[in-house]
Order: structure tokens, then sequence, then C-alpha cells
């Protein structure tokens, strides 16, 4: 990910308007911080190609399965199946899900820019 | 059956349903995001704007999203055309039918004709495209497929991108992936009627002609128009006289055109569309002639295409007006 912003960073006025949603997005988007973290992990896994040392698989409760089901299905359908966000809804707000979707889809963007530039 | 309904058609497309979230009103969405959506509606001419209502309903989220995208899709440095290409094939190549439906529309402005727009689902292997356009199309498919512009692609893209705004270029392709994400989970679709009313009704026609006039208005100018603009046609560029045969009376006729030339070849503009009986004529015979500048010549080699398809060739003072229409391109023979 630090590439990518190297890569878009040398472009001033892609940055800046990208860094004032990607920021508040992932920090203060509603979603809680660690779910933030665990969802970035994962779509990473799903969007960047190069390797990165590859983490343990973590403990996790049933909610944060679920979050990284929605997760695999945005990153294959671009879209969460109805079976995940029903079970989901349970946990989270339809906002925050959908923070959750801006989320995927601007850290897969990132990896468009770093595989691509990447070499 | 028209494209758009071919495109509808199409199995390709998947969304929630029924809709997960419901539209917001003017409490959720607050003032700023209300106002603008209703703006949007009343361009497009319909009852609400799933693109502001949907997302708006958190709006400090609305107000960054909008400013990220109007930079990259409004103020990009990109063409307009490449934009909306690029956007057509991100569409489809995701199944979000709202984008693609909003675009077939939105296109026109970059020039695309309905037939490129139609062709945008056959992909970049398709018979027509231009080198430019291929290489676009084939970055989008890449972008999408495995999520990095091969090396191949990339060298070709060079040629006419720089580096700026390739990363530019992979920015459109992941934000569109990013809005599908959430319009196909929060299941928005098409708002009833939309583009079939309102200032901006004229973007498409329902026959997929692309014309800008009214139907009803060659017959007038058959009778009426035709016949003063004949005086002064043939020897006064941008005018132009096509002189073609009919396809069933076998008679010659003259018609009054807007032309510009280009080396051995003739850009006509299509105001009123590619289905008028000069354009038929011209089409099912292959030939025809033209009297311009007081001379008249003979053309061949006749087809329907679109500036940003014809690209490169197209003068670049008429590239503008011409990208209004579809056009028609014609080559000299030589004499």
């Amino acid at each position: 990910m630090p590439h990518a912003i190297e890569v878009i960073g040398r472009h001033p006025r892609l940055l800046w308007p990208w860094l004032s949603f990607w920021v508040p997005t992932y920090r203060r988007g509603g979603l809680p911080r660690e779910d933030v973290a665990l969802v970035l992990r994962r779509t990473a896994r799903h969007t960047d190609l190069y390797d990165r040392p590859r983490e343990e698989d973590e403990e996790l409760d049933d909610r944060q399965r679920l979050l990284l089901a929605a997760v695999d299905e945005l990153c294959s359908d671009r879209m969460i199946s109805d079976t995940t966000w029903r079970a989901l809804a349970e946990f989270y707000t339809p906002r925050q899900l959908s923070v959750l979707c801006f989320i995927v889809g601007n850290r897969a963007t990132l990896s468009m820019v770093s595989n691509t530039f990447d070499s | 059956m028209n494209a758009g309904e071919r495109l509808a058609a199409s199995p390709r497309w998947r969304h929630a349903v029924p809709p997960r979230i419901p539209p917001g009103g003017l409490a959720e969405l607050g003032p700023r995001t209300w106002l603008m959506g209703r703006a949007m509606s009343l361009l497009v001419g319909t009852d609400g704007a799933r693109l502001f209502d949907l997302p708006g309903r958190d709006p400090r989220l609305m107000r960054r999203y909008l400013r990220f995208a109007a930079s990259i899709v409004l103020f990009g440095r990109l063409e307009r055309a490449d934009v909306e290409l690029v956007t057509l094939r991100t569409a489809w190549n995701v199944g979000a039918w709202y984008e693609f439906f909003h675009h077939i529309a939105l296109s026109r402005l970059g020039g695309l004709s309905i037939d490129s727009v139609e062709r945008v689902a056959d992909g970049p292997e398709a018979a027509g495209w231009n080198p430019r356009q291929a290489a676009l199309l084939r970055a989008a498919d890449e972008l999408h497929a495995q999520r990095m512009i091969s090396e191949p692609t990339l060298a070709e893209l060079r040629g006419f991108l720089d580096r700026s705004l390739l990363v530019e270029l992979c920015m459109l392709v992941g934000h569109y992936e990013m809005l599908a994400m959430f319009l196909k989970t929060a299941g928005a679709v098409p708002e009833p009627g939309a583009w079939e009313h309102g200032p901006l009704s004229w973007l498409r026609s329902p026959d997929d002609s692309d014309r800008l006039a009214p139907r009803w208005l060659p017959a007038l100018n058959k009778r009426v128009t035709n016949r003063v603009q004949g005086v002064w046609a043939p020897y006064l560029p941008p005018y132009a006289v096509i002189v073609h045969r009919g396809r069933v009376s076998g008679r010659e006729y003259r018609t009054p055109v807007l032309a510009v030339r280009s080396g051995r070849l003739l850009f006509v503009a299509l105001p009123y569309g590619d289905r008028t009986d000069w354009v038929r004529n011209l089409l099912a015979e292959g030939r025809g002639g033209v009297e311009r500048l007081g001379r008249l010549h003979r053309v061949s080699g006749i087809r329907v295409t679109d500036v940003p398809t014809a690209g490169e060739l197209v003068p670049r003072r008429a590239r503008r007006a011409l990208g209004l229409t579809k056009i028609l391109v014609a080559e000299f023979e030589e004499s």
C-alpha cells in the first residue's frame, strides 16, 4: 500500500481529493478500527499481486468471519450476497455496511495502482 | 427493440433484489446532498437519483466521496471519450446495470455513438475499435480481472497517455468498481423514465439514430430547406451537396449537408441521424458523389461511425462539432 501512495503522491491533483476521501473513511467511517484493519488485510490478500509475508490466521469469532466472507464476496462478485447481508445485519447497521463497500473498493483501487506500477 | 433494451436484457447484470437500502429523504440526506439529488433528478427527468439518495444517507461520507469522484470523473485530464469508454466497459465487467444505464446517455457527451456503446459489450477484440480504444478496453479488462495492467498493454497505452494519465486510468476503473460494489449491494436500479424527459433527453433517441433534430424536420427539409440551401451549398464550405441514387426509384437525388474534407476523406455531420434516405441510399450503393467548392467528386468506401472511433483522422478543428452526432465518412476517388 505505501507504494501506491508513493505513485499517486507524484500527482498532487490526484492525491489530495483521494486522501481526503480515503483517510477519514477508514478512520472515522463508523466501522470499529480493528474491523477496518481486518478488512484491509483480507482485501489485500485478494488484490495485491506481490507477495507479502503471510500473516498467521487469526482467531476469529463469528462476527469477524462473516465480515471476511463479505470482503471475499465484494472482491469476487463485487457485491455482498443475500445470506451474508442478512447475517451481518445482526451486528452492523446498513450505514456501516455501506462504508465497508467503499473501504474494500478503495483498497482494491490502491492495488490496481501498485500492481501496475510496481516493478 | 433498441440498443438500450438489448443491453438491459443481458444476463450479466447483478444487484440485490429487493433493494436493501431505501432512498433517503431530506431528513436523512441533509440539505446539500438533497439539493444535488434534486438537481440531478431534474436533468435526468426522474423522481430522485439513487447516486445521491443512497450513499447520501451518510452525509459526511457522501461529501468526501463526491469530491474524490469529481476529481477523477469530471475534472480529470483524460479525454471525455476515453473516460466514458472505460467507464462503460468497467460497468459491464462488474455487472452494474445502474452504472451502465446512465452512461449509455452520458457517453454521448464524449461523442460515442450508440453503436459504439453497444459494441462495448463485445470487448476489445470486437471489429471496429481503433488501436487506442482497443488498448483502453483491454486495460479495463485487465484491471478488472487481475487488478493490474499487463506490460504489453501498458506499453501500447504509453503511446498516447503519460504516466500521470495512466495512474488516473487505474483510479478511474478502481473508482467505478468501488461504486459498483456499493450500488449492487444496496440494490440500486435505474430510476423509471430516466433520460426520457427533461433537458437532456436528446442525448439518446429511442430509434438509435443519435439524431439531434426532431423527427418531423427531414420531411420539411426535403420540401423547403434543401431547395434553398441547394443554391449555395455546392460552392460554400462547410456546405456540400451529396449526390445519391434512390434505393427504390433509381433516380438521382441531391441533398445539401455540412461536411469537412481532410486529405482524401470527407466527414459529414448527421444531425438527422443515420436513418435518413440519403444515408441509406449511399450505404446501399456503396458509392455516390459530392459537390463541393463548385466541383463534383466521386466518393466510395462509405461508412457511419463516430468521432472517437475515427480518432486522429478527423481534423482537430471539427471534432467538437462533429462529436455531437454520428458521422459519415467517405473516401474521394482519384479523378
